[in-house]
C-alpha cells in the first residue's frame, strides 16, 4: 500500500515537473510534438528506473565506507554511462526513435529529474522498492507533464501568440496554470 | 589487416578508459582532501544548530535566557557521542537520542527530540517538556520543527514558519495525556488556537490547508515523545 | 580590451542565460521563493561555473575528444561538491534552504553548456570572463524573479518589509507564482530587445530612405 502510495505522490501529488520543479529544460524542447514527447517521456521512465535502481545499490556501498561526499560525483557517472548504453541500443535497435529524440536524447543525462530523484531516495532514505516506485512515479509524471503539454502546444501553434510571449513565455504561463491544476491533487493522500 | 585495425580501436579505448579513470581519480583524491578540512566545520555547525535551537526552547516568554548559554553548549558537547540513536519507537514516531537536561530554580526541563513520517520523508522535531515539580506537571513549552526538507514547498514546509509552529505550544499535561491531535482529526476545527491547545488539540487547518500529513507527523512525534517521558524517562508517575 | 569587457557583458542581458538562452531552468524556479535564497543559488552556481570553466579551458588540448563529456562532468561534480560541503561547513542555513539543488548544479544546463560551447574552445582567461558574466547573468536572473516573487507573496524583499501583508498573493511563493512570474519576466526581456531591433530597423531604413534620397538629388 506504502508503495502505491509513493508512486501516487511521486506522479501526481508531488508531481516532479509541476511542483518540485525538476526535469523542466527538456520540458521546454521536446514538448512540441506529442510523439517525441511520449517517446522521450518513455526514455526517462526507464533510464530513471534503471538508474535509480543502481545508484541505490552504490549508495549503500558509500554509506559502508564513509565516503557519502562522492555520492554526487558517482550518480551522475552511473546516470551517463546508462545513457551511453541506452543511446548505443536505441541507434541499433530503434532507428527512428534514435532520430526523433535527437540531441535530446544525450541530454537526458543532465536532466535533473534524473539525478533529483536518486538524490531524494538516498536523503528520504527509501528501501529498494520505495525507490524504484518513486522513480517510477516522477517518471510517469513526468510522462504525463510532457504529453499534457504537447497537447496544449500543438493547439498553440494555431493561434496568434503576441510577438513577446512566443516560445518560452508562453510555455511558462501555460506550465503555470498547469501547476495550478495539479495543486488540486493536493489533498488527495490525507 | 583489420585485425590491426581490431587491436588499434582496443588499445584506444584502454587508453581512453586509462585516462578517464586517472581524471576520476584525482577529482576523488582532491575531494577527500576538501572533506577532511571541512568535517570539524561541519561537525561544528551542526552542533551549533543543535544548539541555538535548544537556546531559542529555553527562553521564558520575556524573551530571557531560562538556561544560560554556555551550559547549553556545554550539555550539547559533553553529550554529542550519543548524538542520532534512535531511543525509543511506538510505531507512530520514534525518539532520539539524548535526551538533555537541565534544573532550574522552579522547574525541570527536558529536551526531547523526535521524528515521525511525513509526506516525503521524515519531520524531526526538538521539543522542550517542563517538568514543574512541585505539582509534578509534565506540560510541552515549546517546539522547534528541525528537519522537514522533504516536504512539498510553500505547503507542508510552511511547518518552518514559526507563526505556525506557535500553535503547537504551550500544552499543559491534561492536553498531553489524551495525545494531541490536528484539529482536522478530532473533528473540532472551529476552535481558537487557544482554545484548542487547551483541550490537546493543535489549530492548524487555516494556516496550512491541504497540508494535513505535516503537522500531522509534528503531532505524532510529540505524542510518542511525551509518552517515552512519562513511561522511560521519568518511570512511571501519574 | 573592449573585446574583454564584452565577454564579461554579454553573460548578463544580450546572452542572458535564463531569459534568452533558456538554460538552467530547474534552479531558477525553485530557489527563486524569495530573493535571498536565488542570490545563494546564483552566487553558488557561478562559482561552480567559473571553477569548471577555468579547469576545462586549461585541460581542454589534453582532454581525448571522445571521452570529452565524461571528463567535463566529473570536473563539474568535483566542483560542486566541494562547494557543497563548504556550504555545509560554512553557510550552514544557506544550505539547509537550497538543500538539493545544491549537488544538482551538476546537471544544471548552463554550466555543462558554457563547457561544450566555450571553455573548451577558449584561453583561460576568456573562459574565466565568461564564466563570471554567465553567472553573473544568472543571479541577477534569480534575484529578480526572487524578489518579485517574495515581494507579492510575502510583501518583503531580502526580508526588508516593503508592504507586509497589504498585497499577499500566496501563491507567488507556490509553483505557479514562479512559472508564471518567469513567464511574463520572460515575455519582458522578448518585448525589449524586440523593440530594440524594430527601432533599430526603422533607424536603417531611415538611413536607406536618405541616401537614396541624397543619390536621386544628385542625379538630377
Amino acid at each position: 500500500m506504502r508503495l502505491f502510495l509513493i508512486l501516487l505522490s511521486a506522479m501526481l501529488v508531488n508531481n516532479y515537473v509541476f511542483v518540485r520543479f525538476l526535469g523542466i529544460c527538456p520540458f521546454l524542447g521536446v514538448s512540441k510534438k506529442t510523439s517525441t514527447a511520449v517517446g522521450m517521456g518513455i526514455a526517462v521512465v526507464f533510464v530513471l528506473t534503471m538508474s535509480s535502481a543502481i545508484s541505490w545499490a552504490l549508495d549503500l556501498l558509500l554509506v559502508r565506507l564513509g565516503v557519502e561526499f562522492l555520492r554526487t560525483i558517482v550518480f551522475i557517472i552511473v546516470i551517463a554511462t546508462f545513457v551511453q548504453f541506452v543511446e548505443a541500443f536505441l541507434k541499433k535497435n530503434n532507428e527512428t526513435l534514435y532520430e526523433a529524440l535527437g540531441i535530446y536524447l544525450p541530454l537526458i543525462t543532465t536532466n535533473c529529474i534524473i539525478l533529483g530523484v536518486a538524490i531524494v531516495n538516498s536523503l528520504a532514505k527509501y528501501t529498494f522498492f520505495e525507490a524504484i516506485f518513486n522513480a517510477l512515479g516522477a517518471g510517469f509524471g513526468f510522462l504525463l507533464a510532457l504529453v499534457i503539454f504537447s497537447g496544449i502546444r500543438e493547439r498553440l501553434e494555431l493561434y496568434d501568440v503576441p510577438k513577446p510571449f512566443l516560445n518560452l513565455p508562453i510555455s511558462m504561463i501555460t506550465a503555470s496554470l498547469l501547476s495550478l491544476a495539479f495543486m488540486g491533487f493536493q489533498g488527495m493522500i490525507k | 589487416m583489420s585485425k590491426s585495425k581490431n587491436n588499434n580501436s582496443k588499445s584506444e579505448m584502454w587508453k581512453l578508459s586509462l585516462t578517464l579513470m586517472v581524471y576520476t581519480l584525482i577529482a576523488g583524491v582532491l575531494l577527500a582532501l576538501v572533506y577532511q578540512y571541512t568535517q570539524s566545520r561541519i561537525a561544528e555547525a551542526e552542533l551549533g544548530n543543535v544548539i541555538s535551537s535548544m537556546a531559542f526552547l529555553l527562553t521564558d516568554e520575556n524573551g530571557n535566557e531560562i538556561v544560560p548559554l554556555d551550559e547549553v553548549k556545554k550539555t550539547v558537547i559533553s553529550k554529542r557521542s550519543e548524538m542520532g540513536k534512535v531511543l525509543y519507537e511506538d510505531g507512530v514516531g520514534s525518539v532520539l537520542s539524548p535526551v538533555y537536561e537541565f534544573q532550574t530554580e522552579d522547574a525541570k526541563y527536558y529536551i526531547v527530540s523526535g521524528f515521525a513520517v511525513g509526506y516525503g520523508g521524515n519531520v524531526v522535531t526538538m521539543a522542550a517538556f517542563k517538568l514543574d515539580e512541585s505539582v509534578g506537571e509534565l506540560s510541552l513549552k515549546a517546539i522547534k520543527v528541525l528537519e522537514y526538507s522533504q516536504e512539498t514547498p510553500g505547503l507542508g514546509a510552511k511547518i518552518a514558519e514559526p507563526f505556525v509552529q506557535e500553535r503547537f505550544y504551550p500544552i499543559s499535561e491534561s492536553g498531553l495525556k489524551a495525545g494531541l491531535k490536528v484539529d482536522k482529526d478530532a473533528g473540532k476545527q472551529n476552535l481558537e488556537p487557544e482554545e484548542a491547545k487547551q483541550e490537546g488539540v493543535v489549530k492548524v487547518s487555516d494556516v496550512m490547508t491541504g497540508a494535513t500529513i505535516t503537522p500531522r507527523a509534528v503531532v505524532n512525534s510529540l505524542n510518542t515523545m511525551y509518552k517515552f517521558m512519562r513511561e522511560k524517562h521519568l518511570g512511571g508517575g501519574q | 580590451m573592449s573585446s574583454k569587457l564584452s565577454e564579461f557583458t554579454k553573460g548578463i542581458i544580450k546572452d542572458n542565460p535564463t531569459y534568452v538562452q533558456v538554460l538552467g531552468m530547474c534552479p531558477t524556479l525553485a530557489t527563486t521563493t524569495s530573493a535571498k535564497n536565488g542570490l545563494g543559488m546564483g552566487l553558488a552556481a557561478t562559482a561552480v561555473l567559473v571553477m569548471s570553466n577555468v579547469v576545462i579551458s586549461a585541460i581542454r588540448k589534453t582532454v581525448p575528444e571522445k571521452i570529452r563529456i565524461p571528463i567535463f562532468i566529473t570536473v563539474i561534480a568535483t566542483f560542486v561538491t566541494i562547494v557543497d560541503l563548504l556550504m555545509h561547513a560554512f553557510t550552514y542555513d544557506l544550505w539547509k534552504t537550497l538543500g538539493l539543488f545544491i549537488p544538482l548544479i551538476v546537471v544544471n544546463c548552463i554550466i555543462m553548456g558554457r563547457a561544450e560551447a566555450y571553455a573548451s574552445k577558449h584561453g583561460v582567461v576568456d573562459s574565466l570572463l565568461d564564466g563570471l558574466g554567465m553567472g553573473v547573468g544568472f543571479t541577477l536572473s534569480l534575484v529578480l524573479l526572487g524578489s518579485i516573487r517574495e515581494l507579492f507573496g510575502n510583501g518583503t524583499i531580502f526580508d526588508i518589509t516593503i508592504w507586509g501583508k497589504a498585497f499577499n498573493m500566496f501563491v507567488m511563493i507556490l509553483p505557479p507564482g514562479a512559472y508564471l512570474t518567469l513567464g511574463l519576466l520572460a515575455a519582458l526581456f522578448a518585448a525589449i530587445s524586440i523593440n530594440k531591433e524594430e527601432r533599430a530597423k526603422k533607424v536603417a531604413q531611415a538611413q536607406q530612405a536618405q541616401q537614396t534620397q541624397q543619390k536621386a538629388g544628385e542625379v538630377k
